[in-house]
């Protein structure tokens, strides 16, 4: 990772680093050792802040995160949500922008700032919005289209209407990472591979996609970690329902700790879905190979 | 000629999608405009069928909006400055000096990053 380093040259210079470095590792013991090291006592616990209950239970809160059926359909639903925002996000995204570089495209820093409109804005302004949208009386969507579909309220589309609106939201971060990513890829090697003769095809497929590498890990990566945690737009479109066909992980946890009051069960939860994200992340980088 | 029709439905496709992705905005816009009756009523008109600034001139009446937005403007420029202060200064320290524990330290900063906001919102929550 890191490449040189300057030895220490003068006495100022010491005093800086090591300032910086307390200052560093007092801020990580505060904000992330300490509450850890909280979080993971009080997984043991059964602690409610409101009747001021902390009592100790051993394992019984992990037993019941594995046994219990909410948070194992809410792991498949944020699964399978995390899948398909994803594959859209990074292939709406690379398309785009590829799409955009090209020569064909004259207005380029205009579809830039359009496609990114929506990542501005705030979630909650844009969960209220498409809430209204999906509305089934007076909602846009389902005039444009003909439908007469319920979209929040049935058990088959509200996932699907959850995950369109996260679509609709991202992908516009994809575009602007990928533009630049493309703009930063050498020239020779595009010069080389069009005297060789390649087609518009095999340029993308052998040159840009392997030289994009990097960035499609980031985005993948990011994207992991931004919606193992996405709750916003449930809480607000539809509070998990119909049934528990939308609960996602992050969701469950904000339920138990802050509606409930179960702050012990509530921490193993973030425990187990810490594990997750963090077995997620090393995996992703392991597969990608020598990147970072 | 074939370049000149791939440009158009390129240039097409794109503004398709764009207008799929201004449309919640213009909605939202129209609607800042319409009384309450008409965004609620069966009859939907992307216009404003009435005209009316009220929405806008009431806007302080139901809540002190001035006063949080003022309060969301103080955190985001307070919180900047910081950001940028300290993360430059950590930034440098950790690329130019070799010390003991300075993969550690970065591995710190990574772990914020992925550490998901729901693990310390508890505990800080009873900090506070």
């Amino acid at each position: 990772m890191f490449k040189k380093s300057h030895p220490l040259q003068s006495k100022s210079e010491i005093i800086l680093r090591n300032i910086v470095v307390v200052a560093m590792v007092a801020f990580f013991t505060i904000f992330l050792i300490i509450p850890i090291g909280i979080a993971f006592a009080g997984s043991f616990h059964e602690w409610n802040p409101l009747s001021g209950t902390y009592k100790y239970l051993g394992l019984e809160n992990y037993k019941q995160v594995f046994t219990s059926k909410l948070f194992g359909k809410s792991m498949f639903n944020t699964v399978i949500f995390s899948v398909v925002v994803i594959v859209f996000r990074v292939g709406l995204g690379l398309g785009i922008a590829y799409a955009i570089y090209s020569t064909l495209i004259k207005h380029k820093s205009f579809f830039r700032a359009v496609y990114y409109m929506p990542v501005v804005t705030p979630m909650v302004a844009v969960a209220f919005v498409w809430k209204f949208m999906y509305n089934p009386q007076i909602g846009t969507i389902n005039k444009i289209f003909g439908l007469d579909i319920n979209w929040l309220m049935n058990l088959k589309t509200a996932l699907i209407a959850v995950m369109i609106m996260t679509i609709w939201k991202d992908f516009g971060y994809a575009v602007v990472m990928y533009m630049a990513g493309l703009y930063s890829l050498p020239a020779d090697v595009m010069e080389a591979a069009q005297v060789d003769g390649a087609s518009g095809w095999q340029k993308f497929r052998y040159i840009t996609l392997p030289l994009l590498k990097p960035m499609t890990l980031f985005v993948v990566i990011t994207s992991i970690i931004s919606y193992i945690q996405a709750y916003v737009q449930i809480l607000i479109m539809t509070e998990g329902g119909p049934g528990t066909s939308t609960y996602l992980a992050s969701y469950i946890i904000y339920d138990e700790a802050f509606v409930k009051y179960n702050f012990g069960y509530a921490s193993a939860l973030s425990f187990v879905l810490f594990v997750i994200t963090a077995v997620l992340t090393v995996l992703s980088f392991k597969v990608s190979g020598k990147e970072e | 000629m074939r370049k000149k029709v791939s440009s158009i439905v390129l240039n097409v496709f794109l503004l398709l999608l764009g207008i799929v992705t201004v449309y919640p905005f213009i909605w939202m816009l129209c609607s800042s405009f319409k009384q309450n009756k008409e965004i609620m009523a069966l009859q939907q008109h992307l216009l404003p069928q009435e005209f009316t600034i009220d929405n806008y001139i009431s806007m302080n009446s139901h809540f002190n909006f001035m006063r949080f937005f003022g309060n969301s403007l103080f955190i985001t420029i307070v919180v900047t400055l910081l950001v940028v202060y300290t993360s430059t200064i950590c930034g440098f320290v950790l690329s130019k000096y070799k010390f003991k524990g300075r993969n550690i330290l970065f591995g710190f900063v990574l772990a914020t990053m992925i550490n998901p906001w729901c693990v310390t919102i508890i505990p800080k929550y009873t900090m506070i």
